[in-house]
């Protein structure tokens, strides 16, 4: 990390979202799903959002992970301007300062562990730029595979993984190029329930250091080992019932939503 | 290079799809080198026949020449000519002697050629044209220095000349060698004038030992054409009833403009030393023609041409047709990899860097099928025979029956540099191919490609 990002690291929040607004028009009829959602989340800060199905988190996350863009508001990852920016710079954006753990790990069949988890590397790296790097970032694939205790199984194809096992890979390929923010999408939605602990202790323990993490979750369990717990409703944020009473000076003072 | 790397992964793991892509690419490219590479054959087996039976350059003067001196002057002072022979063209009519069945013995039409045997065969294929059908030889004007001379002591004491006869005179004839034939010559009556009436003209039927079959191929020609002796047909048929011409052979058949530039920048020469009477020469009559087998036959060879163009034109839509199996494969591919789509532009693949790799992924299926179908169809051009009679066994039908076709084999040419030209333009269609998949791929909505159920 750059000095210039090491100083703004401490001061620029990681994530900021702003007055974001988002509808869907089916023929006559026009769905407000996000209306002022507003969020921001620090560096090294875990916030879940809870919600009922159909309030909007995947909607959020899109919006948030520069997937889709809101009709109205302001998006900053780690203090820049994503909105503004060209669709180039956005995929740029996506790929070194965001990472993703979707719901069905969204892992490419045709690549082994090891290669998916060195896809965003590849995918940022210039055109004739990988070689020199590719000693480096296999190096560091590989380290983050072993964390996510997957050591001896770099040449595996997500077919010969387990449900938690690909959850794992995916989870690796997040932090292979060490984001700002991490966005887990029902990370542990699709795993039995011991494998899905195993698979929130590991996010919790690598996903947040140093950077944030905003984790969306019917989980509510899972949500409160999150920093904050926040509940999407009506198109904003609120906190949670049981967040708002044990962390109410954060919201009060404004540095959630 | 994530894009290669991807697009390689995709190829090795939907091989059916890549080689079904490949195949019709392929299999279009060995259709395109083949039917070329027979067309190509055709047409130089055709093209040799005509120019075999007419010469690179043909120069006819307007005024009356002496055609010895005129071909002596054009090898001297037209430095690409290599050979010249004097020629001469009228028309008559031909029928078999004796008993005539009116029924089967029907007048024939012929085309007379006057030439000079030993310097026609220098000048174009005459030599290799002429055939004893009676023994089944094939003779070489070098073997008979004399092609005309007649070996029958009666004949040579009655004064009966030989004549060369195209095999389809001879078939309609029903002659073989040493059989005599009648041929009308037609001459101006004395007294006459410069009147172009029939009455001012005279049939004179004679007779004529037959010395040898002319055979080359043309059917056209061989139908109709008698050779003589160039200076017997200067004696019998009147000089407005002849074209009289040298032909010549040059140093290579592509030297006709500089031939042509090269006569007329010493015109004046070539008429001073050939013209009968120089001193008549002058204005209108001061011009020769220069012609070649091209111009000569210049509907055939037009003909030869667009007819190359037009299977070139139907050849390149089965290429095209051929490639549209990419477009299919790669379309069905981005339908099989939205949700790789949407991963992607999640992980920071841009719109560009999307398209590319479909993009790549067309071309190496296009380029595996022209390299294979290049290859493949330069393999059976080089065994085009043993395919025919495989083909033959196959089907049961000889589609290629050499008694109409005239050739013992296929012929074929391959022309390197047009099928360099066939494999680079299918690489191009697939690469046409692949960029409308490419490009849905590529604009596709990353969040709606990423939750597709």
């Amino acid at each position: 990390m750059s000095d210039a990002r090491s100083a703004a690291a401490t001061t620029v929040p990681a994530l900021e979202a702003k007055d974001l607004h988002k509808a869907y028009r089916l023929r006559q009829e026009t769905i407000e799903i996000l209306s002022g959602l507003d969020l921001v989340v620090a560096r090294g800060e875990s916030v879940a959002v809870v919600g009922a199905s159909g309030s909007g988190k995947t909607t959020m996350i899109n919006m948030l992970g520069l997937l889709d863009r809101p009709d109205t508001g302001s998006v900053r990852i780690a203090g820049e301007d994503a909105l503004a920016a060209s669709g180039s710079r956005r995929a740029q954006m996506r790929n070194q300062r965001l990472g993703f753990v979707f719901q069905f790990y969204h892992l490419v069949n045709e690549l082994s562990a090891l290669d998916n988890v060195l896809l965003p590397a590849r995918i940022g790296a210039p055109w004739f730029g990988w070689s020199a790097r590719k000693a480096e970032m296999t190096a560091r694939a590989r380290a983050l595979l072993a964390r996510v205790g997957l050591a001896g199984r770099e040449s595996h194809r997500p077919q010969q993984l387990s449900g938690g096992e690909r959850q794992r890979v995916a989870i690796a390929r997040a932090l292979v190029l060490e984001p700002d923010v991490v966005f887990c999408d029902e990370p542990t939605g699709n795993l039995d329930p011991r494998t899905a602990r195993g698979v929130q202790d590991l996010l919790l323990e690598v996903a947040p250091a140093g950077r944030a993490m905003l984790l969306v979750t019917h989980d509510e369990a899972f949500a409160r080992r999150c920093d904050r717990v926040l509940r999407l409703a009506d198109g904003r944020l609120r906190p949670s019932a049981a967040d708002a009473a044990s962390s109410a000076g954060t919201f009060a003072s404004g540095g959630a939503a | 290079m994530y894009r290669l790397h991807l697009s390689l992964k995709f190829l090795s793991h939907h091989w059916l799809m890549t080689a079904i892509g490949s195949f019709f690419v392929g299999a279009s490219l060995v259709i395109l080198v083949v039917v070329m590479a027979v067309m190509d054959g055709f047409q130089e087996r055709l093209k040799d026949t005509v120019s075999g039976a007419s010469a690179d350059f043909i120069v006819t003067p307007r005024f009356a020449a002496d055609l010895d001196r005129l071909a002596v002057t054009l090898k001297s002072n037209i430095p690409q000519v290599v050979e010249a022979s004097p020629f001469e063209q009228s028309l008559s009519f031909v029928q078999r002697t004796g008993k005539v069945d009116p029924l089967e013995d029907k007048l024939q039409y012929a085309q007379v050629y006057g030439i000079d045997g030993w310097r026609e065969q220098a000048v174009n294929r005459f030599g290799e044209y002429l055939w004893d059908r009676r023994h089944g030889n094939r003779l070489t004007v070098q073997d008979i220095r004399e092609p005309f001379k007649v070996y029958d002591a009666l004949d040579a004491a009655a004064g009966t000349r030989g004549v060369i006869i195209g095999s389809g005179v001879r078939n309609e004839l029903r002659v073989v060698v040493g059989d005599r034939i009648r041929i009308a010559a037609l001459r101006r009556k004395k007294g006459t004038g410069s009147g172009s009436e029939a009455a001012d003209y005279d049939q004179d039927w004679l007779v004529f030992r037959v010395v040898g079959i002319y055979e080359s191929g043309n059917s056209e020609k061989d139908a109709h054409c008698l050779f003589l002796d160039w200076r017997v047909v200067q004696e019998l048929w009147s000089s407005d009833l002849r074209r009289s011409s040298v032909r010549c052979k040059l140093k290579s058949s592509d030297d006709f403009d500089a031939a042509r530039r090269a006569l007329g920048a010493r015109i004046e020469t070539v008429i001073r030393d050939s013209a009968s009477r120089p001193e008549t020469v002058t204005g209108f009559d001061a011009a020769l023609l220069p012609e070649s087998w091209k111009t000569e036959n210049q509907t055939l060879v037009r003909a030869i041409e667009s007819e190359k163009s037009m299977i070139l034109i139907i050849a390149f839509l089965i290429v095209v047709a051929g490639t549209s199996s990419i477009f299919a494969a790669q379309w069905l591919l981005v339908s099989d990899k939205i949700r790789e789509i949407g991963i992607l532009r999640a992980l920071g693949a841009g719109v560009e860097g999307v398209m590319s790799i479909f993009v790549f992924n067309g071309f190496l299926m296009g380029l595996i099928g022209s390299v294979g179908g290049t290859l493949l169809g330069l393999f059976v051009v080089k065994k085009i025979d043993s395919v025919h009679e495989i083909v033959k066994v196959v089907t049961g039908r000889d589609v290629f029956p050499s008694d109409i076709y005239l050739f013992s084999s296929i012929p074929t040419r391959v022309n390197y540099d047009d099928v360099l030209r066939y494999s680079v333009a299918a690489l191009f269609c697939t690469l046409i191919a692949s960029a409308i998949p490419a490009l849905r791929a590529g604009l596709m909505d990353p969040a709606r490609a990423l939750h597709r159920e």
